[in-house]
């Protein structure tokens, strides 16, 4: 497989020990259905969905729980069948309270009926509107409606997204190699849905994962895509760079891939589709539970569920090691990540659901950092994806200096923690850069209002 | 400061903090300073004990009125890298005073570690070079016969079958400056570490080579003996050292090239045509103040902008 020649700037190649995909790498996906289920009316960017279920209400496999008025984020189905016994507002992963639909789950399964098949001859407003309807969204973490992504035009290549660089996990590594088929029939349905041929559809897969990739290279030529292996390299998967590396075009400010002509769908998202194409709407995902755990794991298990389940099931947080350090909190043990340990957020609570974006559980040692002088030596500029000078942004963020954030480009921030994993003086970096580019971001559309 | 737990993304770090830089540059040192022992004797011993001890007491003490930061391995750094660019004969009040120097007013004045705009070690040294010119002065031999400097000597035609001693360290000069070898020992050591990359002392040394060759000679252009230029005096200390002090350099790639050629211009000119024998100290110090300006200017330009000298402008949308 040849490497490609264009790659993306900075970024960390991580050691095996820091990656520790090993953990799970190896094992297959396990179904795994709790008796409640908790479905957030808020799965992704965008607006919150209206409950369409009254408490008492029977539900069944794939009914659609929550729809939005504005028609942006796609509905909300639910994944297993059982009965309706709260609609109320529910602690979420953000840390706010999100009105849920809570379902308890009857162990039966029966399923709503199914939309009608997808045939190949339909429009591509018709693929569109099936993202929709089957509630699609980016499932690599962002959570943006897919659908809003493809109506773009002037699209050339739809990117399907293998790269799965974040530490820890490997929800899609197991995707590629035990949906092979439900990915590579979404990712031909995502190709209708932008209007291209299956020659500009591309795999990018990262080539520590020689086994899915091959899987999905010989699969993905029979139908006529490609797939790219791509060096193992942090952030691979992200957006930006993934386009910068397989197309070597770069988004303008503000903009979206769509502008330079490319979309970008996570594998996952792909086999969502691939689902969709055949009726069934998006109501389980494939999430990795990981690290400090008695029985690091895959499991297949339905939007929904609540992380302390996933972790229950998973046989619980092992003893901490290295033990916590004295000012620890009582009774906390391990920090708890929804997602993986660079972009994850860190959970304040356990009876909190998984959403479409959610892409598993990472526990990981008790562990605080001291915050010391910069010492300027350059290394979080090297590795920013967005050739940013971070130390210089830190230091205008807490001179509180706005102005000086913009001069140094602090709005094209990814957030992906390179910047503060790095840095030996442990300043919280990408934590204040992300806080420049968001408050850079809110000036300028206000300005543009 | 109290550790903190943080909140947000990531939440994985890499194992390297500053000490572990300050130390890998302590350990890079070790080559130069037993070299230095090995030449001076005793005097080396003391000289480096009072320029750390000086160093490290003014740092508590700084710290203690600051009531804020904490002691760590920078001011060693700082006290050993000033003990190697001072000659062994220096007094040894004159060497407790610029370490106190260095550390009260170049540094911890400032803000401490990371703030410093001049390379402390340098900045003393100057001071010392301005105003105590006669402490200096004691530039002793192993066999303690004191002579100047040999780059007051090597204006004329050169032997360069002499070059070896000035390469292993058997000729005068300040401590450090004397043993290249167990310089560039420590240099090499600092590059697999990953704390130094080579292209400043590359770029530092090419360019003071290229000044000496062409303007350095005493029969007209091209003629100029680099090998004893290049092994004598701090340079090779300042080229692997000095100029690579992550506070006072650019940290953007031409950034470093610029101050890196800066600093072995300089030096070249000021042996040339200065009126001290040695040029690298004042050449460090003028290019430190550089370094913020060239930083600036040689940004680089950030993912989806275009630079406009030292500012930035968004691409335009394609569509």
């Amino acid at each position: 497989m040849p490497l490609i020649s264009h790659a993306f700037f900075g970024g960390i190649p991580f050691p095996q020990q820091v990656e520790q995909k090993s953990l799970t790498a190896a094992k297959p996906l396990e179904d795994f259905s709790p008796s409640t289920l908790v479905l957030s009316m808020r799965q992704g960017l965008g607006e919150i969905c209206t409950p369409t279920v009254e408490p008492g209400q029977p539900v069944l496999v794939g009914q659609v729980v929550g729809e939005s008025s504005q028609g942006i984020q796609p509905p909300v189905h639910c994944g297993v069948s059982g009965r309706v016994i709260a609609v109320e507002p529910r602690p979420s992963a953000d840390g706010e309270e999100v009105l849920s639909v809570v379902v308890e789950n009857d162990r039966r399964n029966l399923p709503a009926p199914l939309l009608p098949e997808m045939t190949v001859h339909e429009p591509a407003s018709h693929w569109i509107a099936r993202m929709r309807e089957a509630g699609l969204i980016g499932m690599g973490g962002a959570g943006f409606p897919t659908w809003k992504k493809y109506g773009a035009p002037a699209i050339d290549t739809v990117l399907v997204n293998g790269c799965e660089c974040e530490p820890y996990l490997t929800c899609d590594h197991r995707v590629m190699l035990q949906r092979t088929d439900r990915v590579i029939s979404g990712a031909l349905a995502l190709g209708r849905a932008a209007g291209v041929s299956p020659r500009q559809i591309i795999f990018c897969v990262e080539t520590n994962k020689p086994d899915a990739a091959h899987r999905l290279k010989k699969a993905a030529e029979h139908a006529g895509m490609s797939l790219i292996s791509l060096p193992d390299r942090y952030p691979e998967g992200g957006e930006r760079q993934l386009i910068q590396a397989v197309l070597g075009r770069e988004i303008p400010l503000g903009g979206l891939p769509a502008d330079v002509g490319a979309v970008v769908s996570n594998v996952a998202t792909a086999a969502a589709m691939g689902d969709a194409v055949m009726g069934i709407p998006l109501t389980h995902r494939a999430v990795t539970v990981s690290g400090q755990v008695s029985r690091p794991a895959n499991l297949w298990v339905p939007v929904g569920t609540l992380f302390s389940d996933l972790l229950r099931y998973c046989g619980g947080e092992n003893a901490p090691n290295p033990a916590p350090p004295a000012f620890w909190q009582e009774g906390k043990t391990c920090r708890m990540i929804a997602g993986g340990p660079m972009t994850g957020r860190l959970l304040e609570r356990l009876d909190v659901p998984i959403t479409k974006a959610t892409s598993g559980l990472t526990v990981l040692p008790p562990q605080a950092w001291e915050e010391q002088n910069c010492i300027r030596c350059g290394a979080c500029a090297r590795v920013c994806p967005s050739r940013l000078m971070p130390f210089a942004i830190d230091a205008a963020v807490v001179a509180g200096k706005m102005p000086v954030c913009q001069d140094y480009g602090a709005v094209e921030c990814i957030s992906c923690g390179c910047c503060s994993y790095v840095r030996p003086a442990r300043r919280f970096l990408a934590t204040r850069v992300t806080l420049a580019r968001n408050t850079l971001r809110r000036q300028m559309s206000a300005v543009k209002k | 400061m109290k550790p903190v737990l943080s909140q947000s993304a990531p939440h994985i770090r890499r194992g390297r903090t500053t000490t572990h830089i300050m130390l890998d540059v302590l350990i890079a040192l070790v080559p130069a300073s037993i070299a230095a022992v090995w030449n001076f004797g005793i005097r080396a011993v003391w000289l480096l004990a009072v320029t750390t001890l000086s160093c490290a007491i003014t740092q508590w003490f700084c710290l203690l009125l600051r009531r804020q930061g904490e002691f760590d391995a920078s001011a060693l750094v700082s006290g050993v890298l000033l003990a190697l660019s001072l000659p062994a004969g220096t007094s040894l009040w004159a060497a407790a005073l610029a370490g106190a120097f260095s550390i009260a007013l170049i540094k911890e004045a400032f803000g401490g570690i990371g703030h410093n705009l001049l390379n402390p070690a340098m900045a003393a040294r100057g001071l010392l070079l301005a105003a105590f010119p006669a402490a200096l002065t004691g530039y002793i031999r192993p066999d303690a016969v004191s002579s100047a400097t040999p780059l007051s000597a090597v204006d004329g035609p050169v032997n360069l079958d002499g070059w070896l001693p000035m390469f292993t360290g058997f000729e005068n000069g300040s401590m450090g400056e004397t043993s290249v070898l167990m310089i560039l020992v420590g240099g090499v050591y600092l590059y697999f570490k990953g704390a130094i990359r080579l292209r400043m002392p590359v770029t530092c040394l090419g360019a003071f080579s290229a000044v000496i060759w062409i303007f350095g000679g005493s029969y007209g252009w091209f003629t100029g003996p680099v090998v004893p230029h290049l092994l004598s005096g701090g340079l090779m200390l300042g080229a692997f050292f000095m100029i690579t002090d992550f506070t006072t350099k650019p940290t953007t790639f031409w950034g470093e090239l610029v101050f890196a050629a800066g600093v072995g211009i300089l030096t070249a000119v000021l042996r040339l045509w200065g009126p001290y024998p040695e040029g690298v100290c004042f050449a460090i110090l003028l290019m430190n103040l550089a370094a913020p300006l060239l930083e600036y200017l040689t940004r680089a330009r950030v993912y989806g902008m275009k630079n406009l000298l030292g500012g930035i402008r968004p691409l335009k949308r394609a569509h």
